[in-house]
């Protein structure tokens, strides 16, 4: 039986929450984008029997049902929205964390909902010698407590089972007569009625985390702990490079191996043609770029579920106050390595309205893994491979320039803001700093599959339109056999590329570069199988990365190399980054301001790096 | 006294929330468990001026700023 019953997933932050939806449910229905916090609910199918399903909603932790920020209103409105009200609330409480998490519960039976509470986490209670008596508690509270651990199956059983009887019993307690008004001396009542109850339930007060103590001992000493976060970051880039490099390589031999076969089974006609060098090309030069943004993903998984993450926020507020940020900004621009787009929806969890914007806008000026493609393809064919000083080589140093100058750009950026347009005083700093815990396996695939899916769901959709567009326009209308020059240039592509080409010129860009620069807007890494196209298109005999480069390397100037590595530093962000940015900043103003702030940057910085390297090299 | 003014290490007792604190600032402070006759202390200072500053409440870690620090009155115990 299919029911349209609807269980809301609620809990402050770190209470465990969505590792115990990932136990509950098993096809999620609703995937989202972005690792580590949820900022948006999302959704999945529950079984409570052989034959029963309820739809289970995961939403943003809260410490309270009044928002301070727009990841809490998301799940503020979910419950008071009347239209689909849910028909049980279960909720997730930390028990070495009841002092804080309690107090949410007591606040949820205003709701005059069924409430389940799991009562997560009580193999860190063990740990910690703390006792509860779970059956007086419950009584308290009025609503039935199952104590679990979200990887064990036999509490994922009783969970359900206790949420199936309360959906159809609708056996709870009527809520107290309380006062609706969710003012601050409100919350001091809770807090107080909070300790109350635990007075009562405490059987054995738990011992101090001697292991987190211990951590924190190092991770947030004065000079130790920055020194460890350097450390942490250089191995996390270090990881997406090198260790990447491998799974990189099977993808790029499988394309490889595809292309060729390919080519031993069809005839020569226009399909081989769209699948050789319009799909396989374009779509693969992307897939390639999966094994680098998982590792990094991996990354921002395991030190947002350890508790690192909130650590580094706390060691990096005052630096980033400077440029007008908050320690709470290094999430969402972390985030932005892999993608801008979860990058700009994590800044939700951002309070202050403006700092949430500045940290938007700059956002995109984060290395993103879509630009690698390109850095990789012009650093490979410009920049000789030698070395400068033991491992550290010419193509490592400009790779590692073109990052820095990425932050460069960001931090200068948010300080213009925060001087100008976005005045205002430094963001308040109260976080929780949670005890250490290692994120179960089983968490971490889920989620770094989640993102796997979602990456290979635009290849396979959105690049590979736009790559099969691109051929078309890239192939047609075909040029006759009296055509002079390469056939492209007959092509609707070509003449697109040739007609802004002198807008370009100055920066020593050429029309193959302006065709590329076209579908490079719906999606930066599109531009390498573009040109893939381009070249290949025009010199059809040859197809491949390492040839692609060679052609390039031939075709232009360092010059020209050097302008364009520089344009793709600031602009221009992609189509769907764009419109995420539009939804999330309320608007269009602010999503067009910094799409013209960057072309700008971007066509200032190109011109002066083509025209200088220019005069340097002709000289 | 307040709590920016407090040594590392040093036990102390919360009296209560500034009334010029902001509401959102007060509503954090409560929800996570800061509130008056409850023991506090604080157990690390972040790189830099020591801004901001972790605190123990009931065995709970809590990042502070000094700005919000100085809303919280505090005794030594």
């Amino acid at each position: 039986m299919k029911t349209n019953q609807i269980v809301a997933l609620i809990g402050c932050p770190n209470a465990g929450k969505t590792a115990l939806f990932n136990a509950l449910t098993h096809s999620n229905l609703k995937v989202a984008n972005y690792p580590g916090v949820t900022v948006e609910s999302k959704e999945g199918m529950m079984m409570l029997g052989p034959n029963r399903s309820v739809k289970l909603v995961d939403l943003p932790g809260v410490y309270s049902l009044n928002p301070l920020s727009i990841d809490e209103k998301v799940t503020v409105d979910f419950l008071s929205n009347n239209a689909a009200t849910p028909s049980l609330v279960l909720a997730v409480v930390d028990v070495t964390n009841l002092e804080r998490h309690l107090g949410l519960i007591l606040e949820l039976k205003r709701l005059n909902l069924p409430i389940v509470v799991a009562l997560n986490m009580m193999d860190l209670a063990l740990q910690r010698g703390l006792q509860i008596d779970v059956n007086h508690l419950s009584e308290l509270m009025g609503m039935p407590i199952i104590p679990t651990i979200a990887i064990k199956s036999s509490s994922i059983v009783e969970l359900t089972q206790a949420i199936e009887t309360t959906l159809d019993t609708k056996l709870y307690l009527c809520p107290e007569e309380e006062d609706m008004n969710l003012g601050s001396s409100n919350l001091l009542e809770r807090q107080k009625h909070v300790i109350e109850i635990l007075d009562q339930v405490t059987l054995k007060h738990k011992d101090r985390d001697v292991a987190t103590e211990r951590i924190d001992s190092i991770v947030l000493h004065p000079i130790l702990g920055p020194i460890l976060l350097v450390l942490v970051l250089l191995g996390l880039f270090q990881s997406v490079f090198s260790l990447a490099a491998w799974p990189m390589d099977w993808i790029e031999t499988g394309i490889a191996l595809l292309s060729d076969s390919i080519n031993a089974f069809l005839p020569e006609i226009w399909l081989k043609d769209l699948i050789q060098n319009g799909i396989i090309a374009g779509v693969g030069s992307v897939l390639v770029f999966l094994p680098q943004i998982l590792i990094l993903t991996f990354f921002i998984i395991v030190m947002e579920g350890s508790g690192y993450m909130m650590r580094i926020a706390f060691l990096l507020d005052r630096f980033m106050s400077w440029v007008g940020l908050q320690g709470r900004s290094f999430v969402p621009l972390l985030s932005s390595y892999a993608c801008a787009i979860p990058g700009i929806m994590s800044a939700r969890t951002i309070k202050d309205p403006r700092d949430r914007l500045i940290t938007m806008m700059i956002s995109p000026l984060m290395t993103c893994s879509a630009r690698m493609p390109v850095y990789v393809l012009l650093i490979g064919a410009f920049i000789p491979n030698k070395k400068i000083l033991g491992p550290l080589g010419y193509q490592g140093l400009t790779m590692f320039s073109l990052f820095a100058a990425g932050i460069l750009a960001a931090l200068i950026y948010a300080w213009i803001m925060k001087k100008t347009m976005l005045k205002s005083a430094k963001a308040p700093f109260i976080h929780e700093l949670p005890t250490y815990k290692w994120p179960t396996p089983n968490y971490v695939f889920k989620q770094l599959l989640l993102k796997a899916k979602a990456f290979l769901r635009k290849a396979g959709t959105m690049i590979m339109g736009i790559s099969i567009v691109l051929w078309l326009l890239s192939s047609y209308p075909v040029a006759p056999p009296e055509h002079e020059g390469s056939p492209i240039t007959y092509s609707i592509a070509g003449r697109m590329g040739m007609a802004i080409e002198p807008i370009f010129a100055p920066l020593g860009f050429d029309w193959r570069i302006t065709t590329g620069l076209i579908p490079g807007f719906a999606a930066r890494e599109v531009m390498v199988g573009a040109l893939g196209t381009v070249f290949a298109v025009e010199d059809a005999e040859e197809a491949g990365f390492d040839s692609l480069q060679s052609s390039i390397q031939s075709t232009w100037s360092i010059a020209t190399g050097l302008s364009l590595l520089v344009w793709y530093i600031f602009a221009p962000q992609c189509l769907a980054t764009f419109a995420v940015a539009k939804k999330e900043m309320g608007g269009w103003k602010w999503p067009i301001l910094m799409f013209l702030f960057f072309l700008a940057t971007a066509y200032f910085f190109s011109f002066l790096t083509y025209q200088i390297t220019h005069a340097l090299t002709s000289g | 006294m307040t709590l920016n003014d407090l040594k590392l290490k040093t036990p102390a007792k919360i009296i209560k929330i500034s009334d010029s604190a902001t509401q959102d600032v007060i509503q954090r402070f409560y929800e996570l468990g800061l509130i008056p006759m409850q023991n506090i202390e604080i157990i690390h200072k972040a790189p830099m001026g020591g801004d901001p500053i972790a605190v123990r409440v009931s065995n709970n870690l809590v990042g502070i700023g000094i700005q919000e620090a100085k809303q919280i009155q505090i005794e030594t115990l």
